[in-house]
């Protein structure tokens, strides 16, 4: 008796997108619309009656070799390529540099209330937390900064970070990057003045001593503000042009 | 770039530009649908291969003569749909000028009735 084994279509595309994703010069747009099309050109050949294997592999010789794609998309947009890269890059660092201004601002808020916690309750007379050693309690809040930073790596490099996910078309929206990343500088430089205007109300000092705290002050937000800014900007104006904005028709 | 079965390479390539702006001139379209009009108006005598449609849209694109958006399909996938934009209806209008003397002239010597814009 003669057994036939399925085609099965879905694993031949996601071979076929894998091939194109080994090719340097496209990009994940490009590779997007391309696999569109060869889903079309399938169904094209599926409707005139041929079966799945028969219309993958003619669909995929129509689309063309994944190489001689690559070949031609970089004749045509040179740069192309390398926009999208230094978009990811830039994010990368914009990422980091949010992230570290919201460690900062939590670890300062939790250390603040758990030390005056500790210093209301503990009986030992000790200021470090539960009695711990400045070493032991420090390397706590280290592991809480970077844990859920490894955790997010980890994700990133176990799922399939593909133009497709949810996490990816994101950040590929303008409007998303700008909400989020004004929001947390805001509320960073909103706690530093907090900070400044409490430490400045307990305290009184010199004029000469008070300029120079609120110059120190100034000198912090711009430090603060200027390179995130900058990264955001430079984030959104390298964006892939999809869905930047929706365009107007002539 | 173009694999033409009757029509010349070269000749296949010229004609890339003012056949894409003509047919999204008359409406958003997607590759796959570009391909299958071109196919059918020219009664498969300009064959495109379909890879290399894409490089010269997306140029087309950077050019500022058409526009793409990502939009859901029947189908509920996400497809790219170019449409013209008004530096496209204009650079089409040239296109067609040009195109339109020169099949003029060759009317003329070839003794065929002139067409006019």
């Amino acid at each position: 008796m003669e057994t036939q084994t399925r085609y099965d279509l879905n694993a031949a595309i996601e071979n076929w997108r894998a091939e194109l994703a080994a090719q340097p010069n496209l990009t994940a747009e490009v590779r997007r619309e391309l696999e569109t099309h060869l889903r079309d050109t399938i169904a094209g050949f599926q409707q005139r009656g041929l079966n799945d294997e028969e219309s993958f592999w003619l669909a995929r010789r129509r689309v063309g070799q994944p190489p001689q794609l690559g070949e031609e998309f970089v004749k045509a947009n040179p740069t192309a390529v390398w926009r999208e890269r230094v978009f990811w890059m830039t994010l990368a660092l914009l990422a980091y540099s949010l992230w570290n201004m919201v460690t900062n601002t939590t670890t300062g808020v939790l250390i603040n209330a758990v030390s005056n916690w500790w210093a209301l309750h503990s009986h030992s007379g000790s200021n470090y937390w539960f009695g711990l050693n400045p070493i032991v309690s420090g390397s706590i809040m280290t592991a809480f900064r970077l844990l859920p930073l490894c955790l997010v790596t980890i994700f990133l490099l176990k799922s399939p970070l593909n133009e497709n996910s949810r996490f990816a078309s994101f950040f590929y929206s303008r409007k998303n990057v700008i909400i989020l990343a004004i929001t947390i500088i805001g509320l960073h430089c909103w706690l530093i003045v907090m900070g400044w205007h409490d430490s400045r109300s307990r305290i009184h000092e010199s004029t000469a001593k008070v300029t120079i705290q609120t110059a120190s002050l100034w000198l912090n937000l711009m430090s603060f503000v200027v390179w995130p800014l900058a990264l955001t900007t430079l984030t959104v104006w390298l964006m892939p042009k999809q869905n930047r904005k929706t365009p107007k028709r002539a | 770039m173009y694999k033409a079965s009757m029509l010349a390479k070269d000749m296949v390539a010229a004609s890339a530009k003012p056949l894409l702006l003509s047919i999204l001139a008359e409406g958003e379209s997607y590759g796959y649908e570009i391909i299958q009009k071109v196919r059918e108006l020219s009664g498969g005598q300009i064959e495109w291969s379909d890879g290399m449609l894409y490089p010269v849209l997306h140029r087309l694109e950077r050019d500022g003569l058409i526009e793409s958006e990502w939009k859901e399909a029947d189908t509920g996938r996400q497809r790219k749909y170019y449409f013209i934009s008004r530096d496209g209806r204009k650079a089409l209008k040239t296109e067609r000028q040009q195109w339109l003397t020169v099949h003029n002239t060759l009317g003329k010597l070839w003794k065929h009735k002139p067409v006019t814009i």
